[in-house]
């Protein structure tokens, strides 16, 4: 009997946790072979490695903790490890064996050199502010996408499920994991949003289009660079852009651009929540892009968003417009992910705009 | 040395290349090589199976001559089942037969009962070849071979004297029979464990999302499309089976259930034999594996369109997670689908069945062929613009592929080519044998695919379906 490190996604955990992969091989995934390859010095490193512990016991594997791992170069040209949250599997959820995964994981990848490991850690409700909201409101979680990587998990199901939390960060923290950052998700009333914005376009310096494929000031926001930015939320601090640029075209307006004398200043980019869809849908909802036109999305999450100056009255204005064309489609509740907590022009505007934490993500880092 | 009484080995295509130096393909184990290892083990010989491409590709250096150093078994069975092994079968039995003069060897599958005489006239280093199914007659030939009598072993060729025998007895299993076998005792392979992660027949070791188990539902067909070697008339000609035959639901779900324990995540399933004439059989098994809880994902052909009802039951049973549909339209032109296919649906057919696919939420997998009979290069432009179609309309299709047709040994346009509208370049063993070993050797072929059709040459229908693949592909 041993413990093992297997490269495969188990069925269990898709009940136990139903998660989201729009990653934009997302057609592949039905045959189990979503794995685009990284170069990367003398080899090739599969761009997904679903990662399970298990113990084989004859011609039976029980298995006993996952976690989604996403390689990824930065531009140190190191090899990034980036995990999202671990899931147990089985009954025994003996914290050690957190530490464990990681450790099988850094032999894996040891052959490569040196590794930078990063775990992508939920943490629901992490402060009073937030615990305060959902009792008062008894509001949704975290809408998706509720990961910085291609699969989002439904939180609401793994907060029953993940190792007790201090027991975890315990483990991980032992193992030598250091806390690099911690996101916040907010939420808002869609109408809250608009009332205190108090925005109207005209005495607004910057034009904010939803769709400017029609006009002249035409822009790719995929020639965005994160350098461009000097406000932006944490998939542009840093190089987890996992999350396909392009989706929010994909089903029309989802996105709010501002120019300044026909000069490109910011953009906000938004999803409906998927999590709302049919469950049929789960876990590729792209197969049925129909049913994502026509739903009837609640939640909306502004997902990306960047600044290329500093002004609050730009992110108020495509924060108005956004949330305009949200209201527009029926959706009633507005939330904004991946804002760095050490970022206080950003947290301080949406306190006063009235938007409320309802979930964080803690970043840990540990180069191996 | 390990002594042991029957060791199955399974043949794996190996391909000379400029770069890599080989490919290895056709990697998949027929499923009945693992039914006939649990039941000769079962009733007392030591038995095992070796998979030389997995073995080959767990260790580079693995080699034939290392493997008959590690095992000296009494009878060697060879699975020769698919055509493409046709070199590679008969070299691993040279080698066994020159590395141990005494030892046994048979051989087994549509490929070798299709070409019984023709293999033992032509490759004195097998001694037999069991024409049809297996599982009994292994084990009557693990019997009967300390008295040298082989008469008694059903559906067995074999030589006696210098002269080429035929046993009298004929097997086809029944019900029952069929019933006692075990196709889950996938433990009886060597390595089996990393065998899990072979999805597809070219595929090879590469980390993968899902593992996957061969599920064996049944044997047979009741019809014969042109191509297919596995029809209705080639079951009658080399097993003897007039019509197909079912395992019962509750032995499936045994199985299942054992491919849960092994975490295999999707189960490949590819047996409807009467389309949709009748599927009730599916209704009742996936009834009871909702009914058992097992928590399985379904890699599932059917073969031909099926009921909005057979969908909706189809989704529920199944784990989302890789659970796909296959359907194999083969042509755009409804015309060549009518004269190749034993379930011919239309166009409008095909298309409200997408409809319901799309709307249960399944996706789908569509293969599409080239070589057909009657295709001429109209017919293969109809198959491009469905095939555009219905990527445009159906983004729950999740693959589509056009792949040219190979000649089966068996199928109708190789036992009357004629009537098919087809030229054959393979009529006999030899044929496939020297083409495989010329792969083999990296030696230039003269014929891939074994024929050429009255409207297209075999350069054509290659370059046809890569035309397709270029042109048509769910991610443009």
């Amino acid at each position: 009997m041993k413990i093992r490190l297997d490269i495969r996604l188990p069925l269990s955990l898709f009940r136990k946790v139903p998660f989201l992969f729009t990653a934009s091989n997302y057609k592949s995934f039905s045959m189990g072979t979503p794995f685009d390859f990284l170069p990367y010095h003398a080899s090739e490193i599969p761009a997904l490695l679903p990662c399970t512990l298990c113990i084989k016991e004859g011609n039976t594997i029980n298995d006993l903790l996952f976690s989604f791992a996403f390689p990824f170069i930065d531009n140190d040209e190191r090899l990034v490890i980036y995990f999202n949250h671990p899931v147990w599997i089985g009954n025994n959820r003996d914290p050690s064996l957190i530490h464990y995964l990681f450790e099988e994981i850094t032999t894996y990848f040891r052959e490569l050199g040196k590794v930078v490991l990063v775990i992508e850690s939920q943490i629901a409700y992490m402060c009073d502010q937030a615990a305060k909201y959902v009792m008062e409101t008894g509001s949704s979680h975290s809408a998706y996408p509720t990961s910085l990587t291609h699969l989002s998990y439904d939180v609401s199901k793994l907060s029953n499920l993940t190792p007790p939390l201090k027991e975890s960060l315990d483990q991980l923290q032992e193992a030598g994991f250091k806390e690099y950052s911690r996101l916040l998700c907010y939420e808002c009333e869609i109408e809250t949003v608009l009332s205190n914005l108090h925005v109207s376009d005209q005495k607004l310096p910057y034009e904010i289009l939803t769709d400017p494929k029609d006009k002249n000031l035409t822009i790719s926001l995929e020639d965005v660079t994160p350098s461009d930015m000097i406000v932006k939320n944490y998939s542009f601090v840093n190089q987890f852009t996992f999350i396909s640029p392009q989706y929010a075209f994909e089903f029309g307006d989802y996105s709010a651009i501002g120019f300044h004398n026909q000069q490109f200043i910011g953009f906000f980019q938004w999803t409906p929540n998927l999590f709302e869809l049919p469950k049929s849908t789960l876990p590729i909802p792209f197969l049925y892009p129909d049913l994502i036109r026509t739903h009837k999305f609640t939640t909306g999450k502004i997902f990306r968003f960047g600044m290329k100056i500093k002004d609050s009255d730009l992110f108020k204005g495509l924060l108005h417009k956004t949330a305009l064309t949200m209201r527009e489609k029926g959706v009633n509740t507005c939330q904004i992910g991946y804002i760095d907590e050490q970022n206080d022009f950003l947290t301080s505007l949406l306190d006063r705009v009235g938007f409320n934490v309802i979930h964080s993500l803690q970043i840990l880092k540990k180069e191996v | 040395m390990k002594d042991i009484d029957c060791l199955i080995v399974h043949p794996t295509t190996r391909i000379k290349t400029r770069s890599p130096t080989k490919v290895l393909t056709n990697v998949i184990l027929p499923m009945g090589s693992i039914a006939i290892a649990d039941y000769i083990d079962r009733n007392g010989f030591s038995t095992e199976i070796v998979h030389t491409g997995l073995e080959e590709m767990l260790n580079p250096s693995f080699t034939i001559e290392a493997l008959f150093k590690e095992y000296t078994p009494t009878v060697l069975g060879i699975d020769l089942h698919w055509y493409p092994h046709s070199y590679d079968a008969l070299r691993i039995a040279e080698i066994a037969k020159n590395t141990y003069e005494n030892i046994f060897i048979v051989l087994g599958g549509f490929t070798a009962s299709c070409f019984t005489e023709e293999l033992l006239q032509k490759f004195e280093y097998v001694d037999a070849i069991v024409k049809g199914d297996a599982e009994i007659p292994m084990l009557d030939l693990l019997n009967a071979l300390p008295s040298q009598d082989l008469s008694s072993v059903p559906n067995l060729f074999y030589r006696e004297n210098g002269s080429i025998k035929q046993s009298k007895k004929n097997y086809c299993p029944s019900q029952e029979q069929f019933d006692s076998f075990n196709f889950h005792r996938i433990s009886l392979l060597r390595n089996w464990y990393n065998y899990l992660q072979l999805t597809h027949e070219n595929d090879d070791l590469r980390q993968k999302l899902k593992r996957q188990g061969w599920l064996c539902v049944g044997r047979g067909c009741a019809v014969n499309c042109s191509y297919c070697g596995g029809g209705h008339n080639a079951q009658c000609l080399l097993t003897g089976r007039s019509t197909p035959l079912f395992r019962s639901q509750e032995k499936v779900i045994e199985t299942l259930k054992a491919f849960e324990e092994m975490k295999i995540s999707c189960a490949y399933c590819d047996f409807d034999p009467y389309g949709r004439t009748t599927r009730e059989y599916y209704f009742k098994l996936f009834d009871m594996i909702r009914k058992e809880g097992i928590d399985i994902s379904a890699q599932f052909l059917v073969w031909d369109v099926t009921s909005k009802k057979f969908l909706a039951e189809f989704k529920r049973t199944y784990n989302p997670l890789y659970t796909t549909l296959t359907l194999s339209p083969e042509s755009g032109s409804e015309m060549v689908r009518k004269l190749n296919k034993g379930f011919y649906y239309s166009d409008s057919e095909l298309f409200s069945w997408l409809d319901f696919s799309k709307e249960n939420c399944i996706p789908i997998e569509l293969y599409f062929t080239t070589g057909l009979t009657g295709e001429t290069v109209k017919h293969f432009g109809e198959t491009v613009q469905l095939g555009k179609r219905v990527v445009e309309e159906y983004p729950n299709i999740v693959h589509i592929a056009c792949n040219p047709i190979f000649l089966e040994p068996g199928s109708p346009r190789f036992l009357d080519p004629q009537k098919f509208g087809i030229i054959l370049k393979f009529s006999k063993f030899i044929d496939f044998y020297l083409t495989y070993k010329k792969f083999a050797l990296g030696v230039p072929v003269s014929s891939r695919l074994g024929y050429e059709t009255e409207h297209m040459t075999e350069t054509d229908v290659i370059r046809f379906a890569n035309y397709f693949n270029s042109q048509v592909n769910v991610f443009t």
